[in-house]
């Protein structure tokens, strides 16, 4: 792959000191920006590197193949990628919501890149099977999706394209309100249909590095039980219950997030 | 008090309550901490029932729960406010409520979020048009990718057919070009004739394609009318073989009719046969039937068997065409009934083909509501089979 092509089809940002790199993934419907209420804790000792999703955020669009993200694999593909261009080992992968399955994908695919795993809200399948518990029927789904049909109001093709600016800076300009979380509606629902109707339950004890479990209060997309599932189903993994609710600390609970990270961190190290 | 003064006596608080709008204020986490009774009575809901008990988002249907993670609260969050953003309340009736939602972040002295403050618009008419708008912008876009199917079809038919008729003009023109060279006389009479006669077979073949390409036509722009009527299925197709005896002799080849699963009796015996009195369209059948029997006469080889075999099943009747010709691979048979699909297997008495004679087989089939499809395997012949069924009578 050429660097460049992979740089800016996932809108790559790299930031921050240190030898050791701290790879971040955004979740479904937003995009990097929202990493930039913690990031700031982490740049003086690690490498800050921030990327969004093809199809996502300022991700090249034309690069969204339906066919490679029919299944995360793809964006696992994307990740790893991404580190060969820019040479980086000795990673912690740090995925929110359906990017926690990404990252163990991603360190499934290549162990040698990645120290650890971070997993914030991860929940490896949304909907009910059996006695599993994921918490939605496919109906569920459905009407996530009629939402968001009729919420793509704030994207406009005729905008979208037009946004650009870099993103680490630490005050959000006009052109960043317009594109966070509004992504391209064929897109953004064939990336729901992916996450919210995918199986990974059978990956999760095929992750050999560290990893670490952050669960919310009160998450509705990712209750505790199932935190607690992906850790008793992944090897080398650490339970973290957050006071934080909502499916969001990084945004609701940023201090309490670094400090959790940080104490995995330190005991990886 | 004058008529205008009323304002005057308009407090905070019935602006509030009796406001035409939902508002409700919410702890950062979403816990419902002030309500007005606007809201409270579109909901359903006792104040004492929500207030500091409930999350607003709980109120949500669950696919707007996710979109409420996944979207509003980040954007809240990073933002400090979120405009028109629509979901749908669950009301305590069970019924859905949908609103278009503003909401405002309030933060301390240190920039901490402390509160948020959202008004709540009800939109139950406007989201039915919505959905108006929705419906017909589907179904433009289904008909969109139909239409392009369409004018790509009628392109390929249109190259192919103008490929078509340029082969027997050219060989028409050829011929005529020998005949009125100047030494055109002293060519034998017989050699004349013969380019003569090549070139009516050469009109032939294009006023063939003419007629067939003017029946795909019709087929595809006018619905095709279907009468049904009882008739003797049986008669029909005794009579469709002895038009086609001429044709068959000069190959050599023999015509069946047979009645019944296992029957094997020759046509003439079975005149009659009420089992085969059905209420059918009977050109439509007999035009199905015909384009079969000829593509059979066309492609058999010299000396073999052609049997058209009929028998009642269930609701439903079955006409099979069977010949012993080359037989048709599996390849070609899942390109049988499209249009100009020209196939490996080619006539053996010189015939000209169209490549329209089975699509034309399946818009008839289609328009009676029969089945037809093709069995056959390499080296053993093939089976056209049509599954009639019994018309409504």
């Amino acid at each position: 792959m050429v660097p460049d092509t992979v740089l800016t089809r996932n809108n790559v940002s790299i930031w921050g000191n240190g030898n050791k790199t701290l790879l971040f993934a955004h979740g479904y419907g937003c995009d990097q920006t929202m990493w930039r209420f913690i990031t700031p804790a982490f740049q003086d000792e690690y490498k800050i590197v921030l990327f969004d999703h093809v199809g996502s955020g300022k991700s090249d669009l034309q690069a969204y193949s339906f066919e490679k993200y029919s299944s995360l694999q793809g964006y696992a593909r994307d990740i790893v990628e991404i580190c060969d261009v820019l040479a980086l080992r000795n990673v912690t992968l740090v995925g929110h919501s359906v990017s926690a399955m990404i990252a163990v994908l991603a360190a499934i695919q290549e162990p040698s890149y990645f120290s650890s795993v971070v997993m914030v809200c991860p929940s490896p399948r949304y909907t009910n099977d059996g006695d599993y518990r994921g918490g939605f029927t496919p109906q569920d789904i459905e009407s996530l999706l009629e939402s968001l049909d009729s919420n793509y109001l704030g994207w406009s093709s005729a905008t979208a394209p037009a946004i650009m600016g870099n993103s680490d800076r630490p005050e959000l300009g006009q052109e960043l309100t317009a594109s966070f979380c509004r992504n391209n509606p064929d897109i953004a629902k064939h990336f729901a249909n992916v996450t919210f109707l995918g199986d990974n339950r059978a990956d999760l004890p095929k992750l050999t590095v560290p990893s670490l479990v952050m669960q919310c209060a009160s998450d509705i997309i990712a209750p505790p039980h199932i935190g607690e599932y992906v850790q008793r189903h992944t090897p080398h993994s650490t339970l973290a219950m957050m006071q934080a609710t909502g499916h969001c600390p990084h945004l609701s609970a940023p201090e309490e997030t670094i400090m959790v990270m940080k104490q995995f961190l330190s005991r990886t190290a | 008090m004058s008529l205008s003064d009323h304002y005057k006596d308009e407090t905070a608080d019935e602006l509030y309550n009796a406001a035409q709008c939902g508002y409700f204020s919410a702890m950062p986490d979403g816990t419902i901490v002030k309500i007005n009774d606007t809201l409270l009575s579109w909901l359903g809901y006792e104040r004492n029932m929500l207030v500091s008990r409930v999350q607003w988002r709980d109120l949500l249907t669950k696919g707007g729960q996710i979109y409420y993670e996944t979207h509003y609260a980040p954007l809240l969050r990073m933002y400090g406010v979120v405009k028109e953003i629509n979901f749908e309340f669950l009301t305590s009736a069970g019924t859905t409520l949908p609103i278009l939602v503003n909401t405002l972040l309030v933060y301390d002295d240190a920039g901490v979020p402390v509160l948020s403050r959202s008004l709540v618009l009800d939109i139950t008419e406007r989201k039915q048009y919505e959905r108006e708008l929705l419906l017909a912008k589907n179904r433009a876009e289904e008909l969109t990718v139909q239409l392009q199917e369409a004018n790509r079809q009628m392109n390929e038919i249109l190259s192919i057919a103008v490929h078509d008729l340029k082969n027997p003009l050219h060989t028409l023109r050829m011929a005529h070009q020998m005949l009125t060279a100047e030494n055109a006389n002293s060519a034998s009479t017989e050699y004349r004739l013969l380019l003569l006669k090549r070139n009516i077979e050469s009109i032939d073949t294009m006023s063939n394609l003419i007629t067939r390409l003017l029946q795909v036509n019709a087929l595809e722009h006018q619905s095709i009318q279907v009468n049904l009527q009882m008739c003797d299925v049986g008669e029909l197709m005794t009579a469709l073989l002895r038009a086609y005896q001429l044709q068959a002799v000069k190959k050599n080849l023999s015509l069946h009719l047979s009645l019944g699963e296992t029957g094997d009796k020759t046509g003439n015996e079975l005149f009659g046969d009420k089992d085969c009195c059905w209420s059918i369209d009977e050109e439509i059948v007999v035009q199905i039937a015909d384009n079969l029997l000829s593509n059979a006469i066309k492609y058999s080889p010299k000396g073999k068997n052609i049997t058209i075999r009929l028998y009642p099943k269930d609701t439903i009747l079955r006409l099979e065409v069977h010949d012993e010709g080359p037989g048709i691979s599996n390849e070609d048979i899942k390109k049988l009934f499209g249009k100009f699909s020209r196939l490996s297997a080619q006539p053996t008495g010189g015939e000209n083909s169209t490549g329209l004679g089975l699509s034309i087989v399946k818009k008839l089939a289609d328009a009676i509501g029969a089945k037809v499809w093709c069995e056959s395997e390499l080296g053993r012949g093939a089976t056209f089979i049509v599954e009639l069924p019994r018309g409504n009578m």
